[in-house]
């Protein structure tokens, strides 16, 4: 086995794109997640924006949640900055999008210039957090006024060589207990054995539809017959335009629809690993 | 008159109310529901969401008390939830709080444009500085700044984080800056920088002199008074009939005096471990003596202040100004308290939960709007602009709200 010891792959459609390549305005982000949940499509892949000035920067985590105020069934893989800040607060801010969410939060980390160990440890870190507090810990019984069982809820007490984090996190988990992990093969993990799935096709490998190659001027056809040419694994979106977006959700997502049963709402770790829902570590 | 709703983004202790079996604390949906009734015809402001990035462990060195009773911090981190209400609500400003001390300016300054891009231009910032070794250790830190320091700190943070929103263009410009320090330092932040400051007073007069302070400072500062609204806390105790609304209130205040909740509350504000002080009498002035945070200002039973006990239950229900009555009850109270004090506002301290949010919206409100003090709707699309548009006369005294 090579270096990309893969644990699953997960067989599912994706959308992935940058979180200023929308406009950002509430009714369209809504609408495009709304267009995503109808085609089936299984998650949506925010990377952080990249500004070029006409953009403004926006945070993916805040982004997805606004999406996710608006569809049922999405999931909604965000980035996990590593040389962004603490563990606690990036770990803390997608337990939110979880909890919101109802459990279809996974993330995505990106480890940019973290050397190998801190990054593994940021991730333990993390993952640590995320299973602090035991999915039964939450018992919410009126009478006794007892909210959750104090001896399901865990401290983390990390005392590392790149990070000390006392946790616990200051909220319950959602039914999946620690949101997904997705590991992207693009980029440059010594071992992605952390990961419960590898994004298939990524940027620059065959299988997806790269769609900030396509012209602005091609129109909605063209792009519905090259996206049946290529039937796409993941289609990876850069700094497209509003109309590209429109063209594509009219003339790919909706017409993927047909055929298709929609998936059931359950938690993003369920629907990857149906037989096994909650983790534990 | 300005009204905020100040709650978190946990269970507020509304997981013990009646109607929390319908309404889910966690879900974007529960929330956008209840939200949305706070926005009704234009009744509230703002809603404003606090935040302590970590539980507390004051009382007893132990999470377990308040993960037990779900208070001291067990709430999620406000601003995805507050994105998620960006897509669900239309005119109600949305405010989250963050720490100078604890997020990267960068990082912050990216946050709070998303809210604001998200919103239309509907985002708030409570800036605070922290407080307490718990949120810090969170954080990598051993240690914090003074308070003093901390706010020095702040200066030059808010100055890094508008230069990075004024290259941005959002839609308002920049986030309403919203404040709750109450120390002189935190008073001369606020005159110098915030457009909203919510504060506790326990007296009409006491609420008078805090912003007769705040406007001097403000005017010092070079700025208009009337861009700084204060808004000072309230509690509600809304029932159909004056009786009932008063029974409810006494039942609840015996409840919390046999409850160990609130002394655990009231370890985790004084930053002290109250475990083995007998509940029956007052704190030792030893114990009080030194702490950067103050004790409740309450009134006790006994000649030396209030027990431990009371204390707790205080933390409980009421410890800050209790509205209690039938809807015109309560606006009346808020109408007279308004003028006495000369202007501005006030931030309700309740969960957010359907049966809490009605009586206020449905009944109060259109007592204050009947009354000329609050306006029917949003005039304008961004929360400032409302802010600054939603300014009436009071009626005796001309102070704007």
């Amino acid at each position: 086995m090579s270096a990309w010891e893969l644990r699953t792959w997960w067989q599912a459609d994706v959308v992935e794109l940058r979180a200023d390549a929308l406009s950002a305005s509430p009714e369209e982000l809504a609408s495009f997640g709304r267009t995503l949940e109808r085609a089936g499509i299984e998650a949506l892949v925010l990377r952080d924006s990249a500004p070029d000035g006409a953009t403004a920067d926006l945070d993916a985590v805040l982004v997805a949640a606004a999406v996710a105020a608006a569809t049922t069934e999405l999931l909604l893989v965000v980035p996990l900055r590593l040389p962004d800040g603490v563990p606690f607060s990036a770990a803390r801010r997608v337990a939110a999008l979880d909890g919101l969410s109802g459990g279809r939060a996974a993330t995505l980390p990106s480890p940019g210039a973290t050397p190998p160990d801190e990054a593994a440890e940021y991730l333990a870190v993390c993952t640590g957090l995320w299973s602090g507090w035991d999915p039964d810990a939450l018992v919410q019984d009126r009478r006794s006024g007892i909210f959750a069982d104090p001896a399901r809820v865990a401290a983390l007490h990390h005392e590392g060589v790149h990070f000390r984090v006392p946790g616990p996190l200051t909220a319950p988990a959602t039914a999946q207990g620690v949101p997904v992990l997705v590991a992207d093969a693009g980029d440059p993990w010594p071992d992605v054995t952390w990961a419960d799935v590898v994004l298939d096709g990524p940027p620059g490998r065959p299988g997806a539809l790269r769609l900030d190659t396509v012209p602005a001027d091609v129109g909605a056809s063209a792009l519905a017959a090259r996206a049946a040419d290529d039937r796409p694994g993941v289609v990876v979106a850069g700094g497209w335009r509003r109309a590209t977006l429109q063209d594509f959700c009219a003339a790919v997502l909706e017409p993927l629809r047909a055929g298709r049963t929609a998936p059931v709402p359950r938690s993003a770790r369920s629907r990857v690993f149906p037989a096994a829902p909650v983790r534990r570590s | 008159m300005r009204l905020a709703w100040f709650t978190s983004a946990g269970p507020s202790r509304g997981w013990r109310h009646p109607d929390a079996l319908t309404h889910d604390w966690r879900s974007a949906d529960s929330w956008a529901d209840a939200v949305g009734l706070l926005e009704r015809r234009g009744a509230l402001d703002a809603l404003v969401l606090a935040d302590v990035p970590a539980l507390a462990t004051a009382h007893g060195g132990t999470h377990a008390p308040y993960v037990r009773a779900g208070v001291g911090g067990v709430q999620a981190d406000p601003l995805p939830l507050l994105a998620a209400l960006a897509a669900r609500t239309s005119r109600i400003g949305l405010v989250a709080t963050a720490s100078t001390t604890l997020t990267r300016p960068e990082s912050l300054a990216r946050q709070f444009t998303t809210l604001d891009v998200l919103s239309g231009g509907r985002a708030g910032w409570n800036l605070v500085t922290s407080y307490g070794a718990g949120p810090a250790a969170n954080h990598g830190l051993s240690t914090l700044p003074s308070g003093t320091d901390r706010y020095d700190l702040a200066d030059a943070y808010l100055a890094r984080v508008r230069r990075q929103w004024d290259a941005a263009r959002l839609p308002q410009g920049r986030p309403v800056l919203v404040q709750a320090g109450a120390s002189p330092r935190g008073r001369r932040f606020a005159a110098e920088h915030a457009e909203v400051v919510v504060v506790h007073r326990a007296t009409p007069q006491a609420m008078r002199e805090f912003r007769d302070d705040i406007r001097a400072r403000t005017a010092a500062a070079g700025r208009n008074p009337d861009d700084v609204s204060v808004l000072f806390t309230v509690t509600l105790g809304i029932a159909a009939t004056r009786r009932e609304a008063l029974d409810r209130r006494d039942r609840q205040r015996r409840e919390a005096l046999e409850s160990d909740v609130g002394v655990a509350l009231h370890s985790h504000r004084l930053g002290r471990d109250l475990t083995g002080f007998p509940l029956d009498e007052p704190l030792p002035a030893r114990v009080l003596a030194g702490l950067e945070r103050t004790s409740s200002r309450i009134s006790g039973s006994g000649p030396d202040g209030p027990t431990l006990r009371e204390l707790g239950a205080a933390e409980l229900t009421g410890g800050t100004y209790d509205l209690v009555g039938t809807p015109g009850d309560v606006a009346a109270q808020l109408a007279e308290t308004f003028t006495e004090v000369g202007g501005d506002g006030f931030a309700v301290l309740e969960p957010v939960l359907p049966s809490v949010v009605l009586p206020f919206v449905d009944g109060v409100v259109p007592e204050l709007r009947r009354r000329g003090l609050v306006p029917d709707g949003y005039p304008a699309a961004t929360f400032r602009e409302n802010l600054l548009a939603r300014r009436v006369t009071s009626p005796r005294t001309g102070a704007v709200a």
